[in-house]
């Protein structure tokens, strides 16, 4: 029972992080049907950032700078900020003249951005593991995760943090998607972008807030991550982004509470998966992928999604 | 009259989504300049030209490992052919069917671990053979290899056959992965994360491929064969079928194409080139490790593919080709040596570039003719 409780609260805190990059991927998939699989490297580059600003000093380039050690809170809010526009500027620059090639194309571009970036965090930061300072709030003087013990689990303040900002986070996105006249305007642009454009949204602007917002989301998971789990690496996005994006299409593609539900759904199925299947941990990653297939073979759509018509 | 049009194999699933808009995509602003070269190698001049183009494609080929005496770039012109192999096998799925597979790289698996499998289990078990009798299997693999790849894609291509687009895409990224994490973890049968080390060499008799200069003739011969069957099959009857689903399925079937039927075999056929190239990797290198099927294999595949143009047989031979060498000749470079994740940062940078101005590929996306007669005709017309 003990056992059972505290998988399902690790499921519940990795599905929450899962389910912060979906986001990403799933906004974005559904205005302009490209699956961006930089997402994962600009998961990374949020853990990075928050690193480099909550650390006293940080090698950059292979020489120590120094740095404003500034809070964690503070911290995870800036990285939100910089890779926000970073994922603006990637949008610019390598997919937007790309906007009416062929598919393929931006795909391909995609994956070049997102070899391009991991190989920029590797010359950035090194190519070695480097460890994520602890958090004063969320240890205590000892340096020990405080945690309350829920039926027999033990929940650290740092997960109850992850879930409760995830929670948040979704929340307001979707009443910021379904309320505001930029979540209106979103909305229209994912439905057809021609006709929105003549109906005066600016589709490029829109397109260029949703990946502010989707990366934003990619940074908060990857500042909560690097400190859930202690450590950044230039190649860590790769295996999450991966697993947001089978979220993602699990949740039904272009559909936020559907993002959130599989990412949920892929975190708890994997935790409990790797503690309860004999073998399971070896396995670990095998099953998001069993999940996904077994799912799109009886709902092609995903969970939540529209049927896609045959033929317009 | 010419189909200038740049291919889109996955039109059809776009333009599923009512209300998105389905003209022609636009054409890259670089296309000009490279469109003589492209006209060249993709024969829209005349017959005699393309024809004297092949030979002399193929008479460098042969003569250049007479030239090149340096080993790395001996081996490196041979993982190039390999690359070749697997491109066109890829573009039979994506380039002609016009089915995205981001998990291709789980047949070049199945050929390798086949392979490396079939040596464990007769030197653990001898079945009374000799091993240095044995020469004969390394030929058998091949096909052998190739046949349990081509199975293996029917059986994945199965599940993947309602889906459409990207989640056709991710279903067979799972499966590619799914294969690799079992290679990694069941021990017993591929020795998990050591790999597998001694897989006997090609020979016949006596005559053993052990040196770089005899694996890279094996190799053209290979790929020479390879890309022979694939442009007869794209020519076929089953190749006219494909084109016609990848530019429209619902018409496809409405003409009376078997459309699943068609499909299971595009992936077959795809996957049975990557099987033979499996087993040909794995009796070259002698080894055969878990990280040489990583995901990334399969988006390199795919680069090529797209690189070189998709949809014709150039395109993916000129992909491989030029991106597999540029990988290697940026290693050449004193400030690359010193940083070396600069490389990756030019791969990334060059990838998206490309695609920018040259979305349709270095050779562009043009269709293979269908019936040559019908082009001949039109060539002297002209």
């Amino acid at each position: 029972m003990e056992q059972l409780t505290q998988q399902l609260v690790n499921g519940i805190m990795l599905g929450c992080l899962y389910a912060l990059i979906a986001v990403g991927y799933t906004m974005v998939y559904g205005i302009i049907e490209l699956i961006n699989f930089a997402f994962g490297e600009l998961f990374m580059f949020g853990a990075f950032i928050c690193i480099a600003l909550t650390s006293s000093e940080i090698s950059l380039f292979g020489s120590m700078v120094g740095m404003p050690q500034i809070s964690f809170f503070l911290a995870v809010i800036v990285s939100m900020l910089v890779v926000g526009l970073l994922g603006v500027a990637m949008e610019r620059l390598a997919y937007r003249p790309l906007r009416n090639a062929p598919r393929l194309a931006a795909l391909i571009s995609a994956i070049g951005m997102s070899i391009f970036l991991q190989n920029l965090a590797q010359s950035v930061f090194g190519s070695q593991q480097i460890k994520f300072p602890d958090i004063p709030v969320f240890t205590d003087s000892a340096g020990m995760a405080k945690a309350v013990t829920v039926l027999g689990a033990q929940v650290t303040y740092l997960q109850l943090f992850v879930v409760v900002v995830t929670v948040v986070a979704m929340i307001l996105l979707s009443l910021f998607v379904n309320r505001t006249r930029l979540g209106r305007a979103m909305r229209a642009s994912a439905q057809d972008k021609r006709t929105a454009a003549l109906m005066g949204v600016n589709v490029n602007g829109i397109i260029a807030v949703t990946f502010l917002i989707g990366s934003a989301m990619g940074a908060l998971a990857g500042g909560l991550y690097g400190a859930v789990y202690h450590f950044a690496r230039p190649d860590m996005g790769f295996v999450p982004g991966l697993k947001a994006f089978i979220a993602a299409v699990l949740g039904g593609i272009g559909n936020i509470p559907g993002a959130f539900l599989g990412g949920l759904l892929l975190g708890m199925v994997e935790s409990l998966g790797a503690a309860y299947i004999p073998g399971g941990s070896q396995y670990r990653d095998a099953i998001a992928f069993v999940i996904l297939i077994l799912i799109l073979s009886f709902k092609p759509t995903g969970l939540l999604g529209s049927p896609v018509s045959e033929k317009a | 009259m010419e189909q200038n049009k740049p291919l889109g194999p996955l039109e059809p699933a776009e333009s599923a989504r009512p209300g998105v808009p389905t003209e022609a995509p636009e054409a890259g602003r670089f296309r000009a300049p490279l469109n003589p070269v492209a006209a060249l190698f993709t024969g829209r001049g005349p017959e005699w030209v393309r024809y004297a183009l092949l030979g002399g494609v193929l008479l460098v080929a042969a003569l250049l490992p007479f030239v090149i005496q340096s080993d790395r770039w001996l081996t490196l012109f041979t993982i190039v052919l390999i690359y070749v192999v697997l491109a066109s096998g890829l573009n039979i799925v994506v380039g002609f069917t016009g089915l995205l597979d981001l998990g291709y790289v789980a047949f070049y698996a199945i050929g390798g671990y086949y392979a490396a499998i079939i040596f464990v289990q007769v030197l653990k078990n001898g079945f009374g053979l000799d091993i240095s009798e044995m020469w004969w299997l390394t030929w058998v693999n091949v096909l052998v290899g190739g046949g349990l790849a081509a199975v293996a894609g029917s059986l994945i291509g199965y599940p993947t056959l309602r889906l459409r687009g990207d989640y056709l895409a991710i279903m067979t990224l799972a499966f590619g992965e799914i294969i690799r994490i079992v290679a990694n973890n069941w021990v017993g049968l591929t020795r998990g994360p050591s790999g597998v080390s001694g897989v006997p060499k090609f020979a016949i008799g006596d005559f053993v491929f052990k040196t770089n200069f005899r694996s890279y003739f094996l190799a053209l011969a290979l790929a020479v064969i390879s890309l022979f069957v694939i442009s007869r099959l794209v020519r076929s009857r089953v190749g006219r079928a494909w084109t016609a689903i990848r530019d429209d399925e619902v018409a496809a079937a409405a003409m009376g194409i078997n459309t699943s039927r068609y499909k299971l075999l595009s992936y077959s056929c795809g996957a049975f080139f990557a099987g033979t190239m499996g087993v040909f990797f794995g009796q070259y290198l002698n080894f055969i490790h878990p990280s040489n099927f990583k995901l990334m294999e399969s988006f390199v595949m795919l680069c090529l593919v797209v690189l070189g143009g998709m949809g014709g047989l150039v395109g993916p031979v000129v992909g491989a080709v030029i991106w597999i060498t540029l990988q290697e000749w940026l290693r050449d470079f004193e400030f690359i040596q010193l940083h070396p994740e600069v490389r990756g940062m030019v791969m990334g940078i060059v990838l998206v570039l490309l695609m920018i101005f040259r979305p349709q590929g270095i050779i562009g996306g043009r269709r293979v003719p269908l019936y040559r007669k019908l082009r001949r005709e039109r060539v002297s017309k002209e």
